[in-house]
């Protein structure tokens, strides 16, 4: 399977936050033959594990218990090969029907950063016990004032129109049923493609790229490919959770950013010239210069993101799980974010899978140790 | 002074390395272990008694960030941590912990139209000044993306008690807690000193602290606001500077826990430690974050009142410092008789 | 209904406990449930945990609710012997002018503000407290600055099986856990209560509640806003428990809710549904993210005007919860 084919896979499965089963189920069967283990862990994350040469590590021991070291000395990391985990959230943002009106119209509420600016008219799909296509309902410009149509309909006054009776309506679709803008996946110019939810199948398909290139490169540490739950709504419970299973040396938030296009200058980067890699408190910056030096090595380009506080990736929750975790971030550009209509650039994603695989392949104790103990000048 | 040595060093959040090495090199003879950990905690422990406290204070401070270099040679900066676009444009900063000069200039008031002069300047719209005259310049100097800033405030004292300098939010705690761990030891007690990370940016280090110590109690040793100037609202004012250390009602980021709270009270009364309480119940501090590690761990704040935090140039009284470090001894013998001990 | 469920919830709620300072409100849960479980403790956070031991290797079910109440503290005293309030939890200033509060140690107080201050001005820098000092020093003597006070007033039924009281949210779902405890019966499963603290200041005791305890899933029993009252409020008494699909900051765990939902369905037991947009209240997201990972549902009762002294909840909702909760866990394999 190409890049492109696993990543229209990977977005025609429905997803909003809190009902990211099908992806987690999608994620383990097509990624079967790349990891050695997987599972399905109690909030509904996805957990692959590609074992490192001569490792013995399982899945079977997760959550890992309470370590028993007394802390007061360095140099004393526990036994076993060093854990590498990438984690891209599989959950993605969407609405959530609040209550049928008479005439089956649907109220909805949206769940994580809807764009308010587009819903209306826009085409969505009510994932009840079918899926059930939908239009979010407007009123025509004709009996519209110019005042009206300079303003912008709050979502609790906007209601989804299905076409169908009431009745029917009601037998379809329960309250909490999730909305999603309609699947549509569309190949652009120059190895561009877009649709709904690449935040973060971009990201998701990134960890993909990354199991084939460990099929072929040697690496000692295990990695853990993890596909988050919760990330674009209710305080990261997924990446914190995996991460206080898995309990990693390494975690890399595998996430997008914003693309340059007309009006978005600042703070975005280019399409197709590589992934961005963070610095800032949620990056380690032992991490970020490995990161840098990698891309380098391999000619991979790539931007410095500068993210001074909250990253807005599941790394700010990974970062603080336990003891500390030596964290980074990678980021694939994407413009039009939290729309159906975003668009990247598989060569970026691509160039960040690379980069992920790289890096576990790199990666060894006396590292680890280093990043414990790197903090002197 | 230990605190102007604290005070001058630079470390924003994420990049707390020379508060690090100046506190490991001020400390190393007085403990009896000091390791870091994966997010840049510098931690320490004296004693091996029965029972742990963690004393807590963070390293960083609030600041900047480079976020763009732009083609003409200016830097635009980003914030790190929480800062008032009122108290930055006018300042000179240092750009890396290699203090290369710069200034934060704004357009001359003479070409500013009359809605221009009544409007705050945003930082968006506020560039550092290197005497650059390209990119090309710029990057010579080593200056890359995500760099710290700092403002640049050399410490003094405006007499004999009161002195200024920069972050002393939290610098003043770091005074406090170094002071504790130079002086006595208590046998009764596993003594951990927490010099934390990126607190200013939501309280993170202290979290992985307290988890990894995992000790019977957390004292968080802050400097706070004090607002007690000519026509703020007696409400607004925090607390007093000069009327010693302030202990915490409550904040943000968590309810004290009573037992602490009361074994710090009763260690100022008994021993006629003059305090106050912090008169506000918003902010956050670590011994919040703290709280909720592991099953819970009971934890409090005391603080060092400054006026003008979170700005370039605060102020503070040694008295109150002196009485923060008095405080917490005599509360340290009471926490040795064993209450806490789980 | 039986009859202890009032009375048990009469003395709940008289009992002063807001957020932090649950300790009188611990000793009685643990008094009142020690007969129906195994093992009794508090955590260091100040959680009370009570659990009903299953077979070795049974699953573990955490029932949850916290045990505080909003209240306020007294953070300055005026020279006229005035105390000055800061809230902890969800009051609004408005709600409380008149009422009479109880300090800690039974002083009673009155909130008060300057007479035609208008309630769009109304914050707690414009309240005080009054207990009938004539100085700062007279009134510091009987309430010391960090003490708190909760409103007084206790419980009254009111026709058709509403009760009316303060402190409803979150004294009603500490009683609901009782009756689940006293009358559960045998079932597959290790249930452990929770009573933790500080529910009402956000997501505080559960995370810590839930560390300690290790569960495979989570049940919080908690309260929504009921109509009327609220032009987002979405349930409304006597019409059951309701099933909070989504708040402000938490998402339900999906599977275990669709399991609920499935119980009430077969048992023929009311349960409506809430989904809100912006209110966020309570420990369910602070337990779903703890110690690797928990499946949270939260249940909780419709409350009518919370946060006020006249709370008002429905007996029948009590029960129905009560009851659903019991049936959830008999099916807890």
């Amino acid at each position: 399977m190409d890049l492109a084919s696993h990543l229209e896979n990977l977005v025609a499965v429905s997803s909003i936050t809190g009902r990211e089963a099908a992806v987690a189920a999608y994620l383990q069967s097509a990624w079967a033959p790349l990891v050695d283990e997987c599972r399905v862990d109690a909030l509904g994350n996805y957990i692959g594990l590609k074992r490192g040469e001569g490792s013995e590590t399982t899945l079977q021991d997760l959550p890992r218990p309470e370590p028993g070291n007394l802390p007061g000395a360095s140099g004393s990391r526990r036994p076993g090969p060093v854990r590498v985990m990438a984690a891209a959230h599989i959950d993605s943002i969407g609405g959530m029907v609040t209550a049928i009106e008479p005439g089956g119209f649907l109220r909805f509420t949206t769940v994580g950063g809807v764009d308010r600016r587009l819903l209306m008219a826009q085409e969505v799909e009510v994932h009840g016990r079918r899926v059930v296509p939908g239009l979010v309902g407007s009123k025509p410009p004709h009996v519209t004032t110019a005042q009206e149509r300079n303003r912008l309909v709050p979502v609790e006054e906007l209601y989804i129109d299905t076409g169908l009776p009431e009745e029917e309506v009601r037998a379809l679709v329960p309250l909490g049923a999730p909305v999603l803008p309609r699947f549509r996946f569309r190949r652009l110019q120059n190895g561009r493609c877009s649709s709904r939810y690449l935040d973060n199948r971009a990201g998701v398909a990134a960890l993909w790229v990354a199991l084939q290139e460990l099929q072929r490169l040697r690496h000692r540490a295990d990695f853990y490919a993890v596909g988050t739950v919760g990330e674009e709504f209710g305080g990261l419970p997924g990446a914190i959770a995996a991460t206080f299973a898995i309990e990693p040396d390494i975690a890399i938030a595998v996430d997008v950013t914003f693309a340059k296009h007309p009006g978005s200058e600042e703070d975005s980067f280019p399409l197709g010239e590589g992934p961005t890699i963070g610095v800032g408190p949620n990056c380690t910056p032992r991490l970020t210069r490995l990161l840098r030096e990698i891309a380098e090595d391999l000619g991979i380009g790539y931007a410095l993101e500068v993210l001074p506080g909250n990253s807005g990736t599941d790394a700010w929750g990974m970062q603080v799980v336990r003891g500390g975790v030596a964290t980074g971030i990678v980021s694939i550009p994407l413009r039009y974010m939290h729309t159906p209509v975003e668009t990247v650039d598989l060569a970026d994603i691509r160039a960040a899978g690379r980069l992920l695989a790289h890096l576990v392949s790199r990666v060894d104790a006396a590292l680890v140790e280093e990043l414990s103990c790197c903090w002197k000048s | 002074m230990l605190l102007e040595k604290l005070s001058n060093a630079c470390g924003v959040s994420g990049w707390e390395d020379e508060v690090r090495d100046l506190l490991r090199r001020e400390l190393q003879r007085h403990v009896d272990a000091i390791w870091t950990d994966p997010l840049g905690n510098l931690l320490v422990r004296k004693g091996s008694g029965p029972v742990k406290v963690m004393l807590d204070a963070h390293m960083d401070e609030v600041g900047f960030c480079v976020g763009a270099i732009t083609p003409e040679g200016y830097l635009k900066l980003k914030k790190i941590g929480g800062l008032d676009d009122r108290v930055l444009p006018g300042r000179e900063v240092w750009v890396t912990q290699r203090r290369i000069p710069g200034v934060l200039g704004v357009k001359a008031w003479h070409l500013c139209s009359s809605e221009e002069r009544r409007k705050v300047i945003p930082l968006s719209e506020m560039y550092v000044d290197l005497g650059c005259r390209s990119r090309a310049e710029v990057e010579a100097l080593g200056i890359e993306l995500g760099d710290p800033v700092y403002f640049a405030t050399t410490f003094e004292y405006f007499s004999d008690r009161v002195v200024k300098g920069k972050a002393f939010d939290d610098r003043a705690g770091c005074a406090v807690l170094a002071a504790v761990l130079q002086g006595e030891a208590y046998p009764g007690l596993t003594l951990y000193g927490a010099f934390t990370v990126q607190e200013e940016v939501g309280l993170r280090g202290a979290q992985a602290a307290a988890y990894q110590l995992n000790p019977d109690l957390v004292v968080a040793l802050e400097g706070t606001g004090s607002a007690a100037g000519p026509g703020v609202d007696p409400a607004d004012t925090i607390t007093n500077m000069g009327e010693g250390p302030a202990i915490s009602l409550m904040d943000a980021s968590g309810i004290p826990n009573r037992k602490v709270f009361e074994l710090l009270v009763a260690a100022a009364r008994e021993n006629g430690i003059r305090h106050q309480f912090r008169r506000f119940t918003g902010g956050g501090t670590d011994a919040g974050a703290a709280a909720l590690q592991r099953a819970g761990i009971p934890a409090c704040t005391v603080s060092v009142p400054c006026r003008y935090i979170h700005t370039g140039a605060a102020l503070l009284h040694l008295d109150d410092l002196e009485g923060a470090v008095a405080l917490i001894r005599h509360f340290l013998r009471k926490v040795e008789k064993g209450e806490f001990r789980r | 209904m039986n009859n202890t469920l009032p009375e048990r919830l009469q003395r709940l709620v008289s009992l002063w406990g807001p957020a932090g300072r649950e300790h009188r409100v611990a000793g009685a849960l643990e008094e009142m449930i020690r007969s129906f479980v195994d093992e009794v403790r508090t955590d260091p956070f100040g959680n009370l945990i009570a659990v009903r031991r299953g077979a070795p290797g049974s699953r573990r079910v955490m029932l949850a609710a916290h045990m505080d109440t909003a209240g306020a503290l007294a953070v300055e005293a005026t020279p006229e012997g005035m105390i000055r309030l800061a809230p902890v939890g969800d009051w609004k200033a408005v709600h409380l002018i008149g009422q009479r509060v109880v300090w800690e140690n039974g002083t009673v107080g009155v909130i008060q503000c300057e007479p035609g201050t208008d309630p769009k001005d109304l914050d707690f820098r414009k309240l005080w407290c009054d207990i009938g000092a004539g100085s700062r020093d007279e009134a510091l003597e009987r309430v010391s600055l960090g003490e708190m006070c909760t409103l007084a007033a206790g419980l009254q039924a009111m026709g058709d099986g509403i009760v009316v009281g303060a402190g409803l949210d979150n004294r009603a779902g500490c009683a609901v856990l009782l009756e689940v405890a006293e009358r559960l019966g045998p079932v597959p499963c290790e249930v452990i209560f929770a009573f933790t603290g500080q529910g009402s200041v956000g997501a505080r005791g559960g995370g810590p509640a839930a560390y300690g305890v290790r569960p495979d899933a989570a049940l919080v029993v908690d309260t929504a806003p009921a109509a009327p009252g609220g032009s987002k409020a979405q349930v409304r008494l006597g019409q059951g428990p309701a099933l909070r699909l989504k708040d402000g900051a938490f998402m339900a765990h999906f599977e275990l809710s669709q399991r609920v939902r499935q119980v009430a369905e077969e048992a023929g037991l009311p349960l409506q549904t809430e989904i809100s947009p912006d209110r966020n209240h309570g420990d369910a997201r602070a337990i779903a993210a703890a110690a690797g990972g928990v499946p949270t549902a939260v249940l909780d009762l419709p409350v009518r005007y919370l946060g006020t002294a006249g709370e008002m909840a429905h007996w029948k909702d009590l029960t129905a919860l009560a009851d659903l909760l019991r049936k959830v866990l008999q099916q807890f394999g």
